[in-house]
């Protein structure tokens, strides 16, 4: 007892009071901010993970890897078993699109995109006839276009969430410009079981002034390379900055860039900047145009059932799935007494039972992708999932073994996305915080 | 000539090797009494060859040998029932290659199919199974933990792993220079293992970098082992609830870390060391720095261990808790801090010719449990905080030196090895090229490798609840083991 | 009626605010800010908000207990002598009332632990049944002590200890106040008996019984918690209030009180590590023995001169 007073006398209280604000030791590598009007741009091999690109910008991909494989499957039913009920997933609901219907009115957080036999059917029946559809100015579809079906749901053009079809469903309209001068459109309707089947899919020859039919009001259009080559092939240069394809992209993903430093030079500085987490995983990729002070405030979108239901208290169940237990350590001294993480009411607790969301570390090897899966369904409902370093974002340095199985994380939404390697506890304490309070 | 004998960081051609047979290599290593640290396979055409590595830690030398296995031969005589050191090379080389060592007692295991395997049971009238893991309740690592109980009292504890098995020697095969990826071999040991794999590369290049460099990779390891000891002594209060303990440990933890930081731009040296040499220098401020900080961190830790080996109620919890005896220490092969504390006195920056290091080996009372593997610890900090005091001295007369240098190719057919003394224990990193100069085989062997079976040991006869006090004393590595 | 109704809304607010005091106290000696002493409101508010879960192999038995061990301790509450030392019902024998209802509400969360069919949860119900065998008969000798001293049967015996015993009943008081306290720390799983804060599922006792629990359930398991560590602080402060003061000044008192014992235990807490499990029996008898010479002095006070 005496001791711990005179203890307590020696060691002053040490927690961070303004963890908003925190300081930064200027030699922490954190947010990089690049300008490739230097010269000295590194090659791109200097990066472990693959993090550094110069040229087209990388797509994040949510496609289901197995899609193309089994899409004949589906189309061979379609043609000759039509009564079959078979689905394919094709991928999950990007954060932004979700954020984007969500202001039209709907949910879709969590939903997948999947292909089903009677929707494949209905789109040969309807759309895929020479003598029907040259008559109303569209090209029949044939197989192959069912492959491009991902590339116009993950980088459309325009979107229309206001339909509805005959029994009352919500549906999504996506249009694309391709590359081949037509324009495409694929129809989604809203099923109740959390997903988004594709309904029907046309195309027609591209006839009106491309330059006033794109609409590019879509953070993934700007980003994706397909778009970007293609609008610089056939249309005239919609985004200034892709005159040409001379012209290079200079981009750093943080959901792959382990901080290490062996990029940096005049055209790649680490800033000491800490708060790079994102609600989005495109987000995370930093090119030219971004700044710190921009990503800061655009990077964490909230919703409001989180906020309502966890902006006081936030109890999380960390699971490590074949990490290096770096971000382990950086997630235990975020409860130690400098960073002081409960004040906040944000705790790591026992139990799954007990959590509101599971934190995920490590790039999930085959042995654990059974536990992480039983641990998120022990989660109560509502919950969250953050994925906290390179590792569980992306594979990181561990990207390219074969003893990963990352399926979990192609299954369920990602609500925040927490990168470093290992994360730094102000990262991840600033980043759960906004999230949860909206600020 | 049955071995090749060479020391640490010294290449040889793969010719070199001799070939020996298994009867050989039993009969050998009865007769030498050194210690096996390295037992693996590589596939060789249809043969598999079996490379065996054994250090003499009298006198600094490793001896060398391999066995070959043609196509037909699936099996041989286990060398575990006579020498249990070997239980867990063996039970990796049966998994990686499927060559089965007859008699092996306990053939179970290592790293993959671990639900397909049925675990160890005791029948009895009041004896009850519990079973822990993979997840556990805190935040950790994935591990499995079977413990056969009669009421509160522990009969034997099975420990399973795997569940972190990424592959990483097949990745760092795959690569001429991933010093990011040896980072991640295991994330509490990132310069301990970045420094084996640099040596390990630098050897086959056959590059040989400054002595400042040198100089600065020690001085990380140094503060890396003050570091995790000082948060292992905050973990170890925190499990027997010992608040102040918990507390104080971990703020003066943040201090070493945060002065890595400013070394390196990473809280636990990340990026700091590449093969070549390192990329920062420790210029003159941020040596006095350093020096400031480490005063100021022996006081605390000083002050804060001296309150908690007087408080009843925390030695009560330590003595005579998880006790491993010396004899069961050597038996098993147990290596590093966790050897020490039982009395095996081996540290491979003493005992391997290292001409930078000037340490004697530790006197203290080791008596293998929980309260020994606390005060090791307090005494290594010490130790250490010595080392890099004198460290930073001698890097002054190394000023004008570059921190790197250019590396050459890999040397076809080579064989070469490094040991590390991380702050958990010996790290041996192993690597083999072929003949267009390509690693064809990398052989990571961490502490925790040799030592989670002391785990096992420590726990036997005494209460479930101790269990996690045990674990952290030892704070042995999940994916260091697993790969 | 007035005082009540005060004494309902303190029964059912004081102990989270009792919580987050204890939580203050510890982060103060950790040099933490630390959680608001509302946290556990916040906490409980979000439970209330979730759904729960359970698992395939747990029976009706695990999806009723919560409520059953939540009511029994509302209901055992009753009995207990609050701010002004008259318990809810004043009824002859109340403490025996009290320690039943209570054992029935432990008897449901026993076998709700049984039922997940968890060796941890299995492990934690034979620690908490094992201390609760030990705590009870010493509760039933230390009130005893206090019926046969003050011959009056009712709970509210306890404010008439003090002032009418002179310095001998300070004595009592003083053993009495040990004696309860260490039952405080078994029931309200603190430490040195159990680690309320604890991430290692194989030495938790209380906490590894609701490791299953989730959502609303888990909510009413620790507001009925922190409701029964508040209720052996409420027969400690009964303890130290003498009978016949105005309300006015014994509720506050108590209060105040309460307080300090929630202080006191977070001081404990940050100051001891917690004992290893066998040892833990030696610290509980410590208890029964206080327990028992209560009994002894008594016994000496009514037959001895």
């Amino acid at each position: 007892m005496f001791d711990t007073i005179k203890l307590k006398y020696h060691q002053k209280s040490k927690y961070i009071k303004d963890i908003k604000n925190a300081p930064m030791r200027e030699q922490f590598r954190g947010f990089p901010v690049l300008d490739s009007s230097f010269d000295d741009v590194p090659d791109e091999t200097c990066c472990p993970t693959g993090a550094l690109k110069y040229g087209s910008l990388p797509v994040i991909s949510e496609v289901n890897p197995d899609y193309i494989k089994n899409l004949r499957i589906i189309i061979d039913k379609a043609k000759n078993n039509p009564n079959e009920r078979q689905k394919l997933a094709i991928g999950k609901v990007s954060n932004d699109l979700a954020l984007k219907a969500k202001e039209h009115g709907f949910d879709i957080f969590g939903y997948i995109h999947d292909l089903d036999v009677s929707g494949v059917r209905h789109a040969y029946l309807e759309h895929g006839m020479e003598k029907t559809e040259i008559p109303r100015g569209q090209i029949p579809i044939t197989d192959d276009d069912f492959e491009k079906i991902p590339d116009v749901l993950y980088s459309y053009d325009e979107i229309d969430f206001s339909g509805k079809n005959k029994t009352g469903l919500d549906t999504i309209t996506y249009k694309k410009h391709m590359s081949d001068n037509t324009i495409f459109y694929v129809e989604e309707i809203r099923t109740g079981k959390q997903t988004l089947t594709i309904n029907t899919l046309y195309k027609h020859k591209n006839t009106g002034n491309p330059r006033t039919s794109v609409k590019n009001d879509n953070p993934l259009s700007s980003t994706g390379s397909i778009i970007i080559s293609d609008l610089s092939k056939n249309f005239n240069p919609v985004v200034s900055k892709c005159e040409g394809t001379a012209k290079k992209i200079l981009s750093i993903d943080m959901g792959k860039c382990t901080f290490c430093g062996n990029c940096k030079c005049k055209a790649i500085q680490f800033t000491n900047k800490y708060k790079s987490a994102s609600t989005s995983r495109e987000k995370l990729i930093i090119t030219e145009n971004t700044t710190a002070e921009d990503y800061e405030k655009t990077a964490i979108q909230s919703r409001k059932e989180i906020i309502k239901a966890f902006s006081k208290s936030l109890k999380l169940r960390q699971v490590s799935a074949a990490g290096c237990n770096g971000c382990e350590m950086e997630l235990n001294a975020c409860s130690n007494c400098n960073f002081d993480m409960g004040r906040f009411g944000i705790d790591f607790v026992a139990s799954p039972r007990h959590a509101d969301g599971i934190v995920v570390t490590g790039p999930v090897s085959e042995n654990m992708a059974w536990a992480l899966e039983d641990c998120y369904k022990s989660v109560p409902n509502p919950k969250i999932v953050i994925l906290a370093g390179a590792c569980a974002i992306s594979g990181g340095v561990f990207q390219n073994s074969s003893k990963l199985n990352r399926e979990f994380l192609e299954k369920y939404p990602i609500d925040l996305y927490i990168p470093g390697c290992p994360i730094h506890p102000l990262t991840f304490i600033n980043a759960v915080l906004s999230y949860i309070t909206g600020k | 000539m049955n071995w090749i004998i060479i020391e640490n960081n010294e290449k040889i051609n793969l010719s070199q090797i001799p070939e020996i047979t298994i009867e050989r290599l039993r009969e050998d290593y009865k007769e030498l009494k050194h210690r096996v640290i390295g037992f693996f396979g590589k596939n060789e055409n249809e043969n598999i060859r079996l490379y065996v590595i054994l250090a003499d830690d009298n006198e600094g030398k490793l001896y060398i040998s391999s066995v070959l296995f043609r196509d037909n031969e699936k099996s041989y005589d286990s060398l575990t029932k006579d020498f249990p050191a070997f239980h867990n090379f063996e039970r990796e080389f049966y998994e990686e290659f499927g060559i089965e060592p007859l008699n092996h007692p306990w053939l179970k295991p290592l790293r993959q199919n671990q639900d397909k395997y049925s675990f160890f049971e005791m029948k009895g009238e009041d004896v009850h199974e519990v079973a822990v893991g993979p997840i556990h309740a805190g935040v950790i690592e994935p591990g499995h933990f079977r413990f056969m109980c009669q009421g509160e009292k522990v009969y034997e504890l099975e420990i399973m792993l795997g569940y972190q098995h990424r592959g990483v020697e097949e990745l760092l095969t795959k690569s001429k220079a991933n010093n990011r990826l040896a980072e991640s071999v295991c994330g509490d040991t990132v310069i301990g293992h970045n420094t084996a794999y640099s040596q390990v590369i630098e050897t086959l290049c056959g590059t040989s970098i400054t002595d400042k460099a040198q100089i600065i990779r020690r001085i990380a390891l140094e503060l890396e082992r003050i570091a995790i000891h000082i948060g292992d002594m905050g973990a170890i209060a925190g499990d027997m609830a010992y608040l102040p303990g918990a507390s104080i440990f971990g703020v003066t933890r943040t201090l070493v870390i945060n002065t890595m930081l400013e070394i390196s731009g990473s809280r636990f040296g990340r990026g700091l060391i590449d093969i070549g040499g390192v990329n920062f220098d420790i210029k003159e401020e941020i040596s006095d720095k350093i020096i400031k900080m480490l005063t100021e961190v022996e006081k605390t830790v000083d002050k804060m261990t001296k309150v908690m080996l007087k408080k009843p109620s925390c030695l009560s919890r330590m003595e005579r808790t998880g006790t491993v005896t010396k004899e069961q220490a050597q038996a098993i092969g147990a290596v590093g801090m966790a050897a020490r504390s039982s009395g095996v006195m081996i540290d491979s920056r003493i005992d391997f010719k290292d001409k930078f290091y000037k340490l004697e080996n530790l006197r203290f009372s080791a008596l293998g449990d929980v309260y020994s593997r606390f005060y090791l610890r307090y005494l290594e900090i010490k130790q250490s905080v010595e080392a890099v005091k004198d460290l930073l001295k001698i890097l002054k007369e190394h000023n004008n030196e570059d921190l790197k240098v250019e590396i050459g190719d890999l040397t076809p057919n080579s064989f070469a090895i490094s040991i590390t003394e991380g702050w958990r224990g010996e790290i041996v990193h192993c690597a083999i090229t072929d003949e267009n100069g390509k690693i064809s085989r990398y052989k990571i062997k961490d502490p925790s490798f040799n030592n989670w079976y002391m785990l096992s040991l420590a726990v036997r006869n005494n209460g479930i609840s101790d269990f996690p006090l045990c674990n952290k004393s030892f704070n042995l590595s999940y994916c260091g083991n697993d790969l | 009626m007035k005082t009540a109704v005060i004494n309902l809304i303190i029964l059912l607010i004081v102990p989270f605010l009792m919580i987050g005091v204890i939580k203050k106290t510890k982060a103060f000696w950790a040099g933490r800010k630390g959680v608001s002493v509302f946290q556990p409101f916040y906490d409980f508010i979000r439970l209330m908000k979730k759904e729960a879960v359970y698992s395939e192999t747990t029976s009706p038995v695990f999806q009723i207990a919560p409520v059953i061990i939540f009511s029994s301790i509302i209901f055992a509450a009753l009995f207990v002598p609050m701010s002004t030392g008259e318990p809810f019902i004043n009824i002859p024998f109340g403490f025996i009332i009290f320690s039943y209802v209570l054992g029935f509400g432990k008897f449901f969360s026993l076998i709700s632990a049984l039922d997940t069919g968890s060796s941890f949860e299995g492990m934690g119900a034979s620690r908490e049944a094992c201390f609760s065998t030990i705590v009870e008969p010493a509760f039933f000798i230390a009130m005893g002590s206090v019926a046969a001293l003050t011959k009056i049967d009712g709970f509210d015996n306890l404010k008439m200890i003090m002032g009418n015993s002179g310095t001998y009943g300070v004595l009592i008081i003083a053993l009495l106040i040990i004696t309860l306290f260490i039952m405080l720390l078994i029931e309200g799983c603190r430490v040195p008996v159990d680690d309320p804060a604890t991430h290692l599922e194989l030495t938790m006792i209380h906490e590894v019984m609701i490791l299953d629990n989730s959502g609303v359930d888990l909510g009413l398991i620790t507001w009925g918690a922190a409701i029964k560590m508040f209720l052996f602080e409420a027969l400690i402060a009964s303890l130290l209030i003498p009978a016949g003061l105005p309300s006015l000044i014994s509720i506050p008192l108590f209060l105040g009180i309460i307080f300090i014992l929630a202080v006191v235990v977070g001081t404990v807490e940050s100051t001891m590590a917690r004992f290893r499990m066998t040892h833990v029996f030696e610290f509980i008898f410590t208890m029964s023995i206080t327990a028992l010479l209560v009994l002894t002095l008594v016994t000496y006070g009514i037959y001895g001169n």
